[in-house]
């Protein structure tokens, strides 16, 4: 779709799967719905690893595919889902503040994964937390050691009736060549209890910790794989960040109320309507049990939450709704506003809220009105319009140009340009954090090597009982100095990866605001 | 002796008619009041009240001879100027504190250009009249009486100082306003009484900020209540405060209070990309790219 945004993608695919899938993922955004012979021909590769690289996408949900010409399927590459794969980690912080660390582990072992069964997942999950429990050598977890599953199971039901976990669409009918994927609405997030043999979990379970060689237990649901809803991670997200805002401008009880008026309207509404359906005083007051000045706060919230509370009618104590999509306005309004505060100045972030509020301005009353000096004045709107912040709109009284003519220049801003703008400045952002932390990795490569290293050969000696003299011996291989390159080298490695996860939140609110004005429209 | 007594009566005589007919009075009006007096002797006795700058002569439009009674108080200054001089004072001093412009002067007097000049400079240098540039046409000199202040709307009022927009002083005075609406805020938090009762206690009327204002006494210049609105409102264009209106007595007044943002600093501004002067040039091949960034590599080092 742009520049940015491809090299972006190209950066992820590389990080996360290779080198292969991301020359695959490249030409397929670069050329679009192709198929595989077409790839092949423009990537320049062999034609079993470009059909591996294609299956690897398509195992993580990365591709679709339909059909081009009889027999003949094309794929399409989904680039809004590669960029999502930034967002894992904050889905897993999500999963374990709402739920709990297994529930965690489950979702981490589906990430991993991209698609899986449920026996899988829950096998998964069950050997990495038991081995994570056996290296803690606490020993209470040995009598929880044969439910586990069961209660890794129980965890899995809860995620999929909360709609985080959904069933993948299967093919039905298996005759015909290009397969169409299906699936029926009420399935999507059923498990329903006779596809998962318990016992046979149990057992390979206990094979796999036990025995090194592989398993080859038969479960009943191999058909049947899970993969995540990230829509329903979005609208926490979304409703988590307007939460905040309401939080940080008013006070923590607003922010409780809103909460509960959340509740309420989803009971009622789509999730992503952009303006959802009416509730009543009443229906929040049961909510929230008993708090104090409700009807104050609910004022406050009409007045203040910037156009997102809407009162609009008084039965039952006062009818509410809520408008989604004014809400990511204001919030990307003041994004915005605090960018052009950052970058250019407070002197030219109230110029700019100026134009906006004012739609129109003529160059000589942004001067008087907003109390700058003509001439810088002057200067910071010339600088704005430069970074196309700003547009320039030409009135004339008559089109020969004599000087007796006064050409008015009117100053406006195109928000929904200047939030493209910035959509893609922030891909520019994300792509370059990520070639630093590459560089950074690849110039230290040897030294974190080395740590490594003796970090497992320490770890060895530790459960063979070596000596204590051994194991001075080997932690010595590393000099203090080269100990402390490692640390800044990681600490660095940190500061960028946390850049990228709050430069993601920046880019959801962005996206936001665009898919909202699209429905408007 | 007796021709000089006459000369002095008549003198006072026609002073008084001056007096009674502010307008100015014409030669008919002397010949009504006093018949017996002969044309030759009017004239000497105008003439010496002329010279002696007791009265001035004005022609109306119908070429009829005016005299009117000169103002005692500016009678020493002008004394022995030349008529030049005296015309060019007389139409600086009608035009008060709004002041005049050099050409005007030339249009008005009938004077050549040249002239105007010289008497302005010789003006000037007597400390009657004096110079300044208004703000709206700093190209344009404005003449005023030495004693008089220029009008407000000439010098801009409160934000200009010696024609220049004192943005120092502007920026003071919002900072000022910005902490005095920021101690309300912090205060209000501590009211009980619920989000609305808080909400109440944080708003200030425009009218409390400028007696704040003034008592802070931060600067000589008489402030009104619109200087401190504008500034108040640029405290709203920044983000930092909130107007509404409420009724006091009979009208409404314009009430602020100060907010926090809905959203912290955007993590963009915080990378060094944000803030990159260089961000349009940025890519994988040249100069500038983003594993030679200089700002990136300072940034990691904190």
């Amino acid at each position: 779709m742009s520049y940015y945004l491809q090299k972006v993608c190209y950066k992820i695919l590389n990080e996360y799967f290779g080198n292969i899938v991301a020359k695959v993922g490249e030409v397929l955004f670069q050329k679009g719905v192709n198929p595989l012979r077409v790839i092949v021909t423009y990537s320049k590769l062999p034609l079993s690893k470009v059909s591996e690289a294609i299956a690897v996408l398509v195992q993580h949900n990365l591709v679709t595919w339909e059909e081009w010409r009889p027999g003949i399927p094309c794929y399409t590459l989904l680039h809004d889902r590669i960029l999502l794969i930034l967002r894992f980690p904050r889905y897993v912080f999500l999963v374990r503040e709402k739920f709990g660390e297994e529930e965690e582990m489950v979702v981490d072992v589906l990430l991993k994964e991209g698609q899986a069964t449920a026996s899988h997942i829950i096998i998964t999950s069950c050997v990495k937390l038991l081995e994570a429990s056996d290296n803690d050598t606490s020993a209470s977890s040995g009598s929880n050691y044969e439910q586990r599953h069961i209660t890794i199971r129980n965890h899995l039901l809860k995620l999929i009736e909360n709609e985080f976990i959904q069933r993948c669409s299967s093919p039905q009918d298996s005759t015909k060549p290009v397969p169409v994927l299906t699936i029926k609405e009420e399935d999507l997030y059923s498990l329903p209890p006779e596809l998962l043999d318990l016992k046979a979990l149990q057992q390979e379970i206990q094979h796999r910790r036990t025995e090194t060689t592989a398993p080859t237990f038969i479960h009943p649901d191999a058909n049947v794989l899970w993969r995540l809803n990230y829509d329903r991670f979005h609208i926490e997200f979304r409703d988590s960040e307007i939460c905040n805002s309401i939080v940080r401008r008013i006070d923590p009880l607003a922010g409780e109320c809103f909460g509960a008026m959340l509740k309420c309207s989803y009971k009622v509404s789509d999730p992503w309507a952009p303006v959802m359906n009416v509730v009543t005083a009443a229906d929040i007051r049961d909510q929230l049990k008993d708090l104090k000045y409700l009807d104050q706060y609910l004022k406050i919230l009409e007045e203040q939450s910037g156009d997102c509370v809407q009162r609009v009618g008084d039965a039952g104590g006062g009818q509410y709704r809520l408008n989604m999509s004014n809400a990511f306005q204001s919030l990307t309004y003041i994004l915005i506003y605090n960018i052009v505060q950052e970058r250019f100045g407070s002197k030219a972030a109230r110029i700019f809220r100026l134009i906006h509020k004012n739609q129109m301005m003529e160059q000589d009353m942004i001067g008087e009105v907003s109390m700058i000096g003509k001439k810088d004045a002057n200067l910071l709107s010339y600088r704005l319009l430069h970074d196309n912040f700003l547009r320039i709109h030409e009135l004339r009284k008559t089109l020969t140009p004599s000087p007796a003519n006064k050409i008015i220049y009117l100053f406006h801003v195109d928000m929904s340009s200047v939030v493209r703008m910035v959509l893609e400045w922030c891909y520019k952002g994300m792509y370059n954090l990520m070639v630093q932390r590459e560089t950074i990795v690849s110039d230290n490569r040897r030294l974190l090597d080395k740590r490594t290293r003796v970090d497992s050969i320490v770890e060895n000696l530790k459960q063979s009982g070596g000596t204590e003299e051994q194991i001075q011996e080997v932690e010595e291989m590393m000099t203090p100095s080269e100990r402390a390159l490692v640390e800044q080298v990681v600490v660095k490695q940190d500061k960028l990866f946390d850049s990228e996860t709050g430069l993601d939140e920046t880019i959801f609110i962005l996206q936001m605001y665009l898919y909202y004005q699209t429905q408007k429209a | 002796m007796a021709a000089s007594d006459i000369a002095s009566e008549i003198e006072q005589r026609v002073i008084q008619l001056c007096e009674e007919f502010k307008q100015g009075i014409t030669y008919q009006i002397i010949q009504n009041d006093m018949p017996e007096l002969k044309l030759a002797q009017i004239v000497e006795v105008i003439n010496k009240l002329l010279a002696n700058c007791r009265i001035d002569m004005l022609k109306k439009d119908d070429d009829v001879l005016v005299f009117k009674l000169r103002d005692p108080g500016s009678v020493h200054r002008i004394k022995g100027a030349e008529p030049e001089e005296q015309v060019v004072y007389k139409i600086i001093e009608e035009c008060g504190t709004q002041g005049i412009w050099a050409r005007e002067i030339r249009s008005r007097s009938n004077l050549h250009l040249n002239t105007v000049e010289k008497v302005l400079r010789k003006l000037e240098s007597k400390k009657l009249i004096k110079s300044f540039n208004s703000v709206a046409a700093p190209k344009k000199k404005t003449y005023l009486l030495y004693n008089l202040e220029p009008d407000r709307s000439l010098t801009g009022g409160a934000w200009y100082s010696d024609q220049h927009f004192d943005s120092e002083f502007v920026e003071v005075l919002n900072q000022q306003c910005w902490r005095f609406l920021e101690q309300r805020a912090v205060r209000a938090r501590q009211v009980a009484g619920g989000p609305i009762a808080v909400r109440n206690a944080s708003y200030v009327a425009s009218k409390d900020v400028l007696k704040h204002i003034t008592e802070l006494g931060i600067t000589k210049v008489q402030l009104s209540i619109d200087d401190i609105e504008t500034i108040l409102e640029t405290l709203v264009f920044d983000g930092k405060a909130e107007r509404s209106v409420a009724t006091e007595g009979s009208q409404g007044i314009k009430i602020y209070r100060a907010v926090t943002s809905f959203l912290p600093t955007p993590t963009l501004m915080t990378i060094p990309c944000g803030v990159c002067p260089l961000i349009k040039e940025c890519d994988d091949v040249g100069n500038v790219t983003p594993v030679k960034c200089r700002y990136m590599k300072e940034w990691l080092q904190w």
